[in-house]
């Protein structure tokens, strides 16, 4: 059983490892060639994935922890290659293997003879690769693998249509939240390290921490689950983010991606409960988002940003649900909501398609009939809520005040230092680049 | 000074350095352009003065080879004579640092001078101007072959088991701690600097500097993701400052207002390999920089808790940085291939290619490099103040 799940893991990873090979000995891949590898990958996957799936539904077996290996190892420090296969990661193994062969089927026809359809499918692997990585991963370092390859294909994809000028600075703003965020982790894992010298998810389970540090780590893996699900203050990149091709919305911000942060807390609950400070604070951000998502989502004038917010809400009730310790309801969400998201996102361009044949067969007449819950409120602050909205809760605003600016500036100043006169007028006093993500 | 035949010495501690700056400077040759390989006089100073340093065995002739390599930019009227006065200030701290030490009077005064040496060769704030200066106003290839010798890392590497060298351990540990401040405060730097050369520069600063609290980390371990990254830097700094320079070559772009270059359609196969040049210098996960970050930061948290901090943040300003610039050149309206300028020449494609292949395969299989540099690290981990 360690070997089929191990091998349902490595299929995308040996796809990606194919599709570069061919790219470097300069082998045209034709579109049906690709098709047929993206079907035989996760066919492979999913299909190898439902037999532990089902022996562990009907309770023949509590999970899988795989050892294999160690990559490297140098004195005393090694970095293990484990894998684990529980009742939390093995049904969003099966998701990502569904979804990303559901997802490639789709594409097939909606990319066809796109120019970067052999690109598509190298992200598309690519991310589920790491997907898989992260959701399988039996210790932290190995997650953090995972979490940056999906991080990586995810602003890849963004900044698909590269050659307009909206999605690269879409792509950058993304970028750049993604990597603040992960420091989080980054330094949540060292903290680990440093208090209990292990990464492992059961060294530092349970009461294995003291509750400082306990809530030192919790709120430092907070972060990085807020920047990768897009909670408050952070949720700014996510409508930005659809500005890729819809099928990589579909999979990576409706069901994959997304979904990570709440996955990573799921992991790092047994910690988490050592810190009450820190479950109440995934309990508010996951409130606060909601509230935020329904608020702004309201104010969307797009079918995708509208998805977008929707998404959005739901993470923050998964988080809130986290937070107040029903964790397998939390799982049940995120299985829900996925499935539910990928076929909203597929379906939305045919439903706008189908939508304005059926506004111009009707001569126009065809009319938002829905009822607005906003019409109670009284005129100005509905007109104050509108223009809240409408800016985003002014999250963007407030990010640019609080971090960008400021480093910009420190940024500018100590170019100028650079023993160069002349510095400060080549440098960018204002960021040009993430000023355009802003605005776009 | 020694009989001439043991002027120079090829043991654990300097072979492998000196075998991996040689391929260095081959790439570098290999990957100019054909108009910068025709400066090989500044080629020659630069490799034969390191060379002479990394092999010596005479602190005389360590400061010789030393003094050699700067001396295109000591000659050079284009950078600023800051950079100049500093890089002659370097040679001759070095100078006195040594003899101070080697008569044993005032013997702090020495440490203190060779201490100044290796901030102001490493390019530690707030010596940092000149390698920024020499990146944007010289060739960017020949100053990045300078600055990626690493001789002041190699400096600190050179323990009391040394022939001429016996630095306390309190001097270096705080080399160390201004190591780690100028990774973030170099990164921080390169952000706001529209000119890709200077970027360039301020982020080897900032990776290059955290080599330092590595070969100081008490343990081997961080002395091995020391000498990995002393890999990484100088292969993809190298791989950078090349594809920057032939696109300069081809298209003399102005990098002051230079936005939506839109190269990637041009020069799909130069985009590729700037990618995997940055994401390796960045720890992206199957490339060598991931593991070098990995095995520094669980060495040296222990010794310098606050590298847990310095390496990601410093990482990710560079990320970011490195992700804008490849959108500054490569993204924005497609440009159609020309069929006069090649994507990249065979020259560049076997230099990026060999660059890559090497970020690439060490990062997935370690153990090889971790094997090749482990006679150096052995030699670092276990002598003096270790």
């Amino acid at each position: 059983m360690n070997e089929l799940i191990a091998a349902a893991v490595a299929a995308p990873g040996a796809a990606v490892a194919l599709l570069a090979i061919a790219w470097l000995l300069g082998i045209e891949c034709r579109e049906r060639w690709i098709a047929r590898l993206t079907g035989l990958v996760y066919s492979f996957s999913a299909a190898a994935l439902l037999t532990p799936a089902v022996r562990m539904c009907f309770g023949d077996a509590a999970g899988w922890s795989i050892p294999l290996g160690e990559w490297f190892r140098v004195g005393d420090h090694a970095f293990q290659f484990a894998l684990r296969a529980d009742p939390v990661s093995l049904p969003m193994l099966l998701l990502t293997a569904l979804l990303a062969g559901i997802i490639g089927a789709f594409s097939r026809t909606y990319m066809h003879r796109e120019p970067g359809y052999f690109r598509f499918f190298f992200c598309l692997h690519l991310f589920a690769f790491g997907a898989m990585i992260a959701f399988a991963a039996g210790n932290l370092d190995l997650l953090i693998v995972g979490w940056e390859l999906v991080g990586l294909s995810s602003v890849l994809l963004v900044g698909f249509f590269y050659e307009r000028s909206g999605p690269p600075a879409s792509a950058i703003r993304v970028f750049a939240t993604y990597r603040s965020a992960d420091v989080g982790l980054l330094v949540g894992v060292f903290a680990a390290h440093h208090f209990r010298h292990t990464s492992s998810l059961e060294g530092i389970a349970g009461h294995a921490l003291k509750p400082d540090e306990a809530t030192i780590v919790g709120l430092l893996l907070l972060v990085a689950a807020m920047g990768k699900a897009a909670q408050i203050p952070f949720s700014g990149w996510l409508p930005r983010a659809m500005e890729g091709p819809t099928p990589s919305s579909a999979i990576f911000y409706g069901a994959i991606s997304v979904h990570l942060g709440a996955y990573l807390l799921l992991r790092a609950y047994p910690l988490l409960t050592a810190s009450p400070a820190a479950l109440l604070a995934v309990t508010l951000i996951g409130l606060g988002t909601a509230v935020h998502g329904v608020v702004v989502g309201r104010a969307a004038s797009d079918a995708k940003t509208s998805l977008a917010y929707a998404s959005i809400t739901q993470l923050g009730l998964i988080f809130a649900e986290i937070g107040m310790g029903w964790t397998t309801i939390a799982l049940i969400h995120i299985l829900g909501h996925s499935v539910v998201r990928t076929l909203q996102f597929l379906r939305a361009p045919s439903m706008l398609h189908e939508y304005h044949h059926m506004h111009a067969a009707a001569g126009g007449r065809v009319d938002a009939a829905e009822a607005s819950l906003e019409s109670i409120l009284p005129e100005g602050l509905r007109r104050r809520l509108y223009w809240f909205a409408l800016d985003r809760a002014h999250l963007d605003r407030f990010l640019d005040a609080v971090i960008v600016r400021p480093v910009f500036a420190v940024s500018a100043w100590l170019a100028g230092s650079s023993q160069n006169p002349k510095a400060s007028a080549r440098s960018e006093a204002v960021p040009v680049a993430l000023q355009e993500g802003a605005d776009a | 000074m020694p009989s001439p035949s043991h002027w120079f010495v090829l043991e654990g501690r300097n072979a492998g350095l000196l075998v991996q700056f040689l391929l260095l400077a081959l790439l570098s040759l290999l990957a100019a352009p054909r108009q910068d390989r025709r400066r090989w006089a500044g080629y020659a100073f630069v490799v034969g003065g390191i060379v002479v340093s990394y092999a010596a065995n005479h602190s005389f002739l360590f400061w010789i080879g030393w003094t050699i390599s700067v001396v295109p930019w000591l000659m050079d009227q284009s950078i600023r004579p800051s950079s100049r006065i500093s890089l002659a200030a370097g040679c001759l701290a070095v100078a006195a640092g040594l003899l101070l030490i080697e008569q044993g009077i005032h013997r702090d005064w020495g440490l203190v001078l060779l201490m100044l040496a290796v901030v102001q060769r490493k390019g530690l704030f707030p010596f940092h101007g000149w390698v920024a200066d020499t990146f944007e106003r010289t060739d960017v290839l020949q100053s990045s072959l300078l600055f990626n010798s690493h001789l002041g890392a190699f400096v600190v590497m050179l323990t009391d088991s040394s022939a001429f060298l016996g630095v306390p351990r309190p001097a270096l540990t705080l080399l160390a701690d201004l190591g780690l401040a100028t990774a973030v405060l170099a990164a921080l730097a390169a952000v706001s600097e529209r000119n890709p050369r200077r970027q360039l520069a301020f982020i080897s600063i900032s990776q290059a500097s955290i080599i330092l609290a590595g070969i100081e980390g008490a343990s081997r371990v961080a002395v091995s993701g020391a000498m990995l990254h002393w890999i990484v830097v100088p292969l993809a700094t190298t791989a950078l400052a090349a594809i920057l320079r032939g696109i300069e070559v081809r298209e003399t772009p102005d990098w002051n207002t230079l936005r939506n270059g839109g190269l990637a359609g041009r020069y799909p196969r130069i985009a590729v390999f700037f990618a995997i040049a940055a994401l390796a210098l960045v720890g992206l996960p199957g490339t060598l920089g991931f593991v070098s970050e990995d095995l520094l930061l669980h060495g040296a948290l222990q010794t310098h808790p606050w590298i847990g901090l310095a390496i990601p943040v410093s990482t990710a300003l560079n990320a970011i940085t490195l992700f804008r610039l490849f959108s500054r050149i490569f993204l924005g309206a497609r440009r159609s291939p020309s069929a006069v300028i090649p994507d990249a020449t065979l020259r560049e494609r076997v230099a990026l290619t060999l660059i890559a292949a090497l970020l690439i395969g060490f990062g997935l299989f370690p153990s090889v490099p971790l094997g090749l540099t482990s006679p150096t690290a052995e030699i670092a981990a276990g002598a003096g103040w270790k």
